[in-house]
């Protein structure tokens, strides 16, 4: 049965392995010309007192790369859908040529051929996410210098482990749900497409504005533990994600 | 006797249009069965409903004594072609063996690899590479190294031109022979059917006509060819299967009730096609005076 699974996923995983290389490797492009920018810029001192006109050229240089650079955090939005896209391909070419119809008159039950699909589909969505996390947190980390921003500023919920597995995950049932209904690859494209953005929009726009405003909490060092006050922003305007 | 398939008051319903209905049949085991009927009678409906791809609506069907749907306990019995044939594309056809021998627990490899080899089909060739007749030897061979005790094939050689039809029910034959299998085939070419068949069944308007030994079928009938008449009179003693009229003759086949007739009929009796062609034949209002 895994062999199976494998053997049918096969030709799509090599595209999907080939596409995630890619990206991974714009990625450690973008993070490698950040850096730079940023090394120079540090190495004069200009993020101190930046005050002479090396430093101005080494800083818009530094900021122009990273906004520049930045553009690739659409992309990864997209990285969801093209797993679910991929993971769905070969589930919509047995139900259009009816092999399900042979593989379900062999002696196995059907619940043990969906879940060996299922298994299959989750544990790379779930691969995905995690490699797709550790790729986003360096570039984030690259581009943000700034613990803060990166915990808490744009994107830094979006693009945590957790919700990027999640995501594949959601994308991928979402895909299979509609190749079992619709059965025809355009169609149930558009649909996981449409269904994925969407459903992200209403969370983002809709829901996230209803959610409770977020507290903030700063701790002071520990040497100074014990005669903590520590302050409490509340109504913080910021939004989480 | 044991039965292999046995349907009670079985049903099946798409949407309003009932595709079978009251089918209660049994194929006792060892029986080369063929099933037969017009385009639209049920008869993929049945066999899909035989091997477990469609729940039935209504009634029961069983096979070996057990519903077939999703059981792998009964599945493992049960060789299924179906109509269009279906196989990976993409797959050789070692890897399609693979398949096989991994999805069931009796698979005979070796009997799979004669087989093939005897066919001249290389191993290590892409199924979409085949012709059709190869795809169908290939689905067959599938079917075969199961070793299933119910051999269900729908339609097999509709496909096929008449030469390797020939080969495919040759192998067929010799395969039910070895292993001594139920077989249950469904096709329109009727003389194909009583060479290689020993029980037939037939359907016409989603409702079984005849179900039982081939050679009981042609028993009591006779075709009755006179001067153009309406057939009622005829009707009230006899069975009346179909009737056709041209402007001055009416030619009845009927199912004998014992009594004779009148003379001005001419009395003949027909070929096993002419008689299935007649229940095949049946239409609307036919149907309703039978029931």
């Amino acid at each position: 049965m895994t062999w199976l699974t494998w053997r049918l996923h096969r030709t799509e995983a090599a595209i999907g392995v080939l596409l995630l290389a890619a990206l991974i490797g714009i990625m450690l492009l973008a993070i490698q010309s950040v850096d730079a920018a940023y090394n120079a810029a540090r190495a004069g001192g200009c993020f101190d007192n930046g005050q002479s006109i090396l430093c101005s050229e080494r800083l818009s240089h530094y900021f122009g790369r990273s906004a520049r650079w930045s553009t690739l955090t659409t992309l990864l939005h997209g990285v969801p859908l093209a797993v679910a896209a991929l993971l769905a391909i070969p589930t919509l070419q047995e139900l259009e040529r009816g092999t399900h119809r042979l593989a379900w008159t062999q002696s196995i039950s059907r619940r043990r051929w969906s879940l060996s699909r299922l298994d299959f589909a989750a544990g790379i969505a779930t691969l995905v996410g995690i490699i797709w996390a550790v790729t986003a947190r360096e570039w984030r980390s690259s581009i943000l210098r700034d613990e803060e921003q990166l915990r808490f500023g744009q994107n830094a919920f979006e693009l945590s482990p957790a919700v990027l597995m999640g995501y594949a995950l959601f994308a991928v049932a979402l895909a299979l749900t509609a190749a079992v209904v619709v059965r025809r690859l355009v169609p149930v494209l558009a649909l996981t497409a449409v269904g994925f953005i969407g459903t992200r929009i209403f969370t983002t726009f809709v829901l996230r504005e209803r959610y409770a405003i977020r507290s903030k909490k700063r701790f002071p060092p520990p040497t100074t533990w014990a005669r903590a006050s520590h302050s409490r922003t509340a109504g913080s305007s910021m939004k989480p994600g | 006797m044991t039965t292999a398939l046995e349907t009670r008051d079985l049903g099946k319903r798409y949407r309003r249009t009932w595709a079978l209905q009251h089918c209660s049949l049994e194929i006792p085991a060892g029986r080369i069965a063929a099933l037969t009927g017009p385009n639209g009678a049920g008869k993929s409906t049945l066999l899909n409903l035989a091997v477990g791809l469609l729940p039935p609506t209504a009634g029961e069907v069983r096979v070996f004594g057990a519903p077939p749907a999703d059981n792998p306990a009964v599945l493992s019995r049960i060789g299924f072609v179906a109509q269009d044939r279906p196989l990976y594309r993409g797959f050789t056809v070692a890897e399609m063996l693979r398949f096989g021998a991994a999805l069931n627990p009796r698979w005979d490899d070796e009997m799979a690899r004669t087989r093939l080899g005897r066919l001249n089909i290389p191993l290590g060739q892409k199924i979409n590479k085949l012709s059709g007749g190869q795809q169908s030897q290939v689905a067959l061979v599938l079917a075969l190294a199961k070793r299933p005790e119910l051999m269900v094939l729908d339609e097999p050689v509709a496909a096929l031109d008449p030469l390797a039809r020939r080969e495919f029910l040759q192998i067929l034959m010799d395969a039910t022979v070895e292993a001594g299998m139920t077989v249950l085939l469904s096709s329109h070419l009727v003389g194909e059917l009583e060479r290689v068949c020993d029980y037939l069944v037939l359907l016409n308007a989603a409702q079984v006509q005849f179900a039982g030994d081939l050679d009981t079928f042609a028993e009591g009938h006779r075709l009755l060819v006179g001067p153009r008449a309406a057939p009622e009179e005829i009707a009230q003693v006899h069975h009346v299967i179909h009737s056709t009229h041209t402007d001055r003759q009416t030619s009845l086949l009927v199912k004998l009730n014992g009594q004779g007739y009148e003379p001005r009929w001419d009395v003949r009796d027909p070929g096993f096609e002419e008689i299935v062609l007649a229940y095949m034949a049946r239409r609307g209002e036919e149907l309703e005076m039978a029931r």
